[in-house]
């Protein structure tokens, strides 16, 4: 069986509740080296440190089936789902059998590998919510809901904002690719009315460069730039000409 | 230390809590909505196949129809009055997913589209692809955020305060690592179900039956805990895969189950329904074939989709492809999948009545939670179908009786002794709580699973007397630690294993899920009664009922 090194961030805000005495925020590394068994995936791993090696290793998971979007650390850098890392991949990847997890970088830390995701909740609240004109059942055609179902496969794992250089590098102020999705799944709902370029160019969309790198790594592989992202951008402009054209021409009398 | 005062307090939220938080809102209360992981991340998430709605869209359907089947299913010990809301209201609740922004997958003619599903008369269960849960719980979550619903998630209760009504709650932020108060008139559990007590199981580490059993402690009644569903296809292969869910869709759409020599098995076992029997029948049939030494070299059966072609599976198996090829390395689309039961589904639970209350003056209960709907075995569909209903009835009845009450005062002492409750596996020497868990999970899948007999049973109760006695030690602090929570999480799962196994034991005949081996016959003579546990000073109390009457005249 193929020995595989674990290098592990570890992160211990200040030891509270029954150890006030204990070390203040420790911030390092430790490595484990573990067996690794056929299809064994990242998470097991976890598991298996924590059960057998050290109780005190804090991860966050939950339906272990790549569903729920909760396991989402950094891999050498990539963030990735916990729950389907495979760590023979890992194996044929890497001459020395080690691979480094840290915590995903544009979120705080909580604890170990665990980070803050409040921020997600957060920023949906800003996302004007779906208002339809008339009362459901609906009449809908595959064809029209195919991008709105696309975008609504979103698991909210965090990973597009993870690797978003934007948000990783200038943390400026842009809400993030997520967001995005989010509007674009109520946008582009057939019986939706509302509209969201306005508050989607306030939430800073204009920042993002197209780069993709938040459509590479989707574990839903939601084209985010391409269906999302772009098509949000291109509104915005639409909206800007026809702001500048009203502007010019005064069409229709004072009523904006 | 920090004190939180609600009207409504509601511990889990899944699509049954998210539900009942909405409803109590939308009547005028103060909600606050607990969760033990991040908003959204529930076990409602794993729902894949479907919701069973009679919409009637593509047939004769009816509430009637879905009504009787679910009864007939539930091999007649449901409680008829939730069943009948049930099948009456999930019409109107599918609807009003639909004004808050769901898609469901259309039909031809631009209609909600309708699949079949194991044992339904009807095509009945609509769906998203097989992603169904997570659509209708972001729904309802997005609803919880643009109602700007108060919730605290990624926090663990560890008791209900009550006095002769419930007062209020203590809790642990889990991110903060510190206990908190939380006072309220009415208190909802929608903690879902007690899966993880099985070593295989479809379930998250969450449900484990902590909500239950906070309900058990402060003298709420349960019934029907032996009624537990085992899912006939779980994957087995690989070990990190073991009991992951493989949805009924698979066979609702067209998938065929074959043992290890190739025979279609079904037919000796339901050759009309055959793969879309009841799933005590198909669950019962592959565990028969793997006993039998028809099992594949991972002990298990084929589940077989290939001839439907891979346009087909992709469209409307997406997820399970997927699901396949990250887990497995097999493609779906080419290759047989190996399947095997796993534990799935609690129909017992707290016992309730059509207007969600227990036998708690203030306590309510919604969802996998709560017993009755399912009676002696589930409906595929029909899970989803009762959170989103008696969601909203519990939401309902919590904000009615909230309205008629004040806050009650907390005793002190009794806060402090749970303090101390909370803190002691940190600072005791004792077993490591994973390995407990594990013999427990293990104890329960040998001895109490799909075939029961009087000397498993026994055997199990025993077993299960002996982990009561361990102490338990967790290293670290109360900040995001999750032996700590398998150290609370482990008394509550004791608890529903001993109301499992003593209900098991009283129900002499095989009924539904519960397969005797040494009473094999349903005794509808004797056995059309639901057996309730009750709490006598902390021991369960084993009573039998009759199951409520008037069923016929429906």
């Amino acid at each position: 069986m193929m020995k595989i090194k674990l290098k592990i961030k570890r992160f211990d805000p200040h030891a509270r509740g029954s150890a006030p005495s204990a070390t203040p925020s420790v911030d390092m590394f430790e490595s484990y080296e573990i067996d690794c068994e056929q299809g064994m995936r990242l998470i097991d791993a976890f598991e298996f440190i924590r059960k057998e090696l050290d109780g005190s290793l804090s991860f966050r998971w939950n339906c272990g089936a790549g569903r729920c979007g909760s396991c989402a650390v950094e891999v050498n850098g990539v963030p990735k789902l916990a729950c389907k890392y495979k760590l023979n991949e890992a194996e044929k990847s890497n001459e020395n059998k080690e691979i480094t997890i840290t915590p995903m970088k544009t979120f705080p830390i909580v604890k170990d590998l665990v980070v803050d995701l409040s921020s997600m909740r957060e920023g949906l609240k800003k996302i004007i919510p779906f208002k339809p004109a008339q009362k459901p059942f609906y009449e809908m055609h595959e064809f029209d809901i195919q991008t709105a179902r696309e975008m609504k496969k979103c698991i909210e794992c965090g990973i597009c904002l993870d690797v978003c250089h934007v948000l990783r590098e200038h943390r400026a102020d842009y809400l993030g690719p997520r967001f995005a999705v989010k509007a674009a799944s109520l946008d582009m709902h057939p019986k939706d009315t509302e509209q969201r370029a306005k508050i989607m160019e306030k939430l800073g969309i204009g920042f993002c460069n197209v780069t993709k790198c938040c459509q590479t790594v989707c574990p839903e592989n939601i084209r985010i730039t391409d269906d999302a992202i772009i098509p949000m951008k291109e509104k915005i402009t639409s909206m800007k000409q026809k702001e500048y054209f009203k502007r010019i021409f005064r069409f229709g009398g004072g009523k904006e | 230390m920090n004190e939180i005062k609600t009207d409504v307090l509601i511990i889990g939220a899944g699509g049954a809590g998210l539900r009942a938080a909405i409803e109590a809102h939308d009547a005028g209360a103060e909600v606050l909505v607990l969760s033990k992981s991040i908003l959204g991340k529930a076990h409602t998430v794993m729902a894949e196949g479907g919701i069973a709605v009679a919409l009637a869209n593509n047939s004769q359907d009816s509430w009637e129809a879905h009504f009787k089947d679910t009864m007939i299913e539930g091999q007649l010990i449901n409680n008829w009055k939730m069943v009948k809301l049930l099948a009456q209201e999930v019409p109107e609740r599918i609807k009003e997913l639909e004004e808050w922004g769901a898609i469901f997958d259309r039909d031809e003619n631009g209609k909600i589209a309708q699949r079949a599903f194991g044992a339904h008369t009807y095509k009945r269960v609509s769906y998203v692809g097989d992603r169904t849960g997570l659509e209708i719980i972001r729904t309802l979550q997005d609803q919880v955020i643009a109602k700007n619903i108060n919730v605290v998630d990624e926090a663990f209760v560890t008791k209900i305060i009550k006095t002769n009504m419930v007062c209020g709650a203590i809790a642990v932020d889990l991110k903060e690592g510190v206990p908190f108060i939380i006072y309220a008139k009415a208190i909802i559990i929608a903690t879902g179900g007690v899966g993880r007590v099985y070593k295989t199981t479809s379930n998250s580490w969450e449900t484990c039956g902590d909500g239950v059993a906070l309900a058990f402690d402060i003298g709420a009644e349960l019934q029907d805990m032996e009624m537990i569903q085992f899912h006939p296809t779980g994957m087995v292969y690989p070990k990190s895969a073991a009991g992951l869910l493989v949805t009924e869709a698979v066979r609702g759409e067209g998938g065929i189950l074959l043992n290890a020599k190739g025979e279609r098995f079904m037919t000796k076992y339901d050759a009309k329904r055959m793969e879309l029997s009841a799933r005590d029948v198909v669950a019962r049939a592959i565990y028969n074939e793997i006993k039998n030494g028809n099992a594949t070299e991972h002990g298990a059966v084929w589940l077989d989709i290939t001839h439907k072609g891979s346009d087909y599976i992709m469209e409307k198996l997406p997820s399970m492809y997927q699901q396949y090829k990250d887990f497995a390395n097999v493609n779906i689309t080419k290759e047989k999948m190996e399947v095997a039961p796993t534990a799935h589904y609690t129909m017992g639970g707290i016992r309730t009545n059509e207007n969600c209350e227990t036998s708690v003056a203030g306590l309510f209960v919604t969802g996998e939670a709560a017993a009755g709907v399912h009676g002696a075995n589930r409906l595929g569909g029909n899970s989803l179908a009762d959170i989103l209903v008696f969601g909203k009835h519990a939401g309902a009845s919590a904000a009615a009786y909230a309205k008629k009450q004040s806050h009650q005062k907390i005793n002190e002492k009794e806060i402090e002794n749970e303090i101390k409750r909370i803190e002691n596996p940190l600072k005791e020497n004792g077993e490591n709580t994973a390995k407990v868990e594990e013999r427990i999970q293990e104890i329960m899948w040998k001895n109490v699973g799909i075939a029961r007999n009087k000397k498993d049973l026994q055997n199990a109760l025993d077993e299960i007397s002996k982990i009561k006695k361990i102490k338990l030690a967790v290293k670290g602090s109360l900040t995001y630690n999750q032996g700590w929570l398998e150290a609370m999480c482990i008394p509550a799962m004791i608890t529903i294993c001993e109301a499992i196994i003593k209900s098991a034991l009283a129900r002499e005949e095989s009924r539904g899920a519960h397969f005797r081996d040494d009473f094999p016959k349903q005794d509808d003579k004797n056995w059309l009664k639901n057996i309730i546990c009750k709490n006598m000073k902390g021991e369960i109390k084993i009573e039998k009922i009759n199951v409520p009457s008037g069923y016929d005249e429906n």
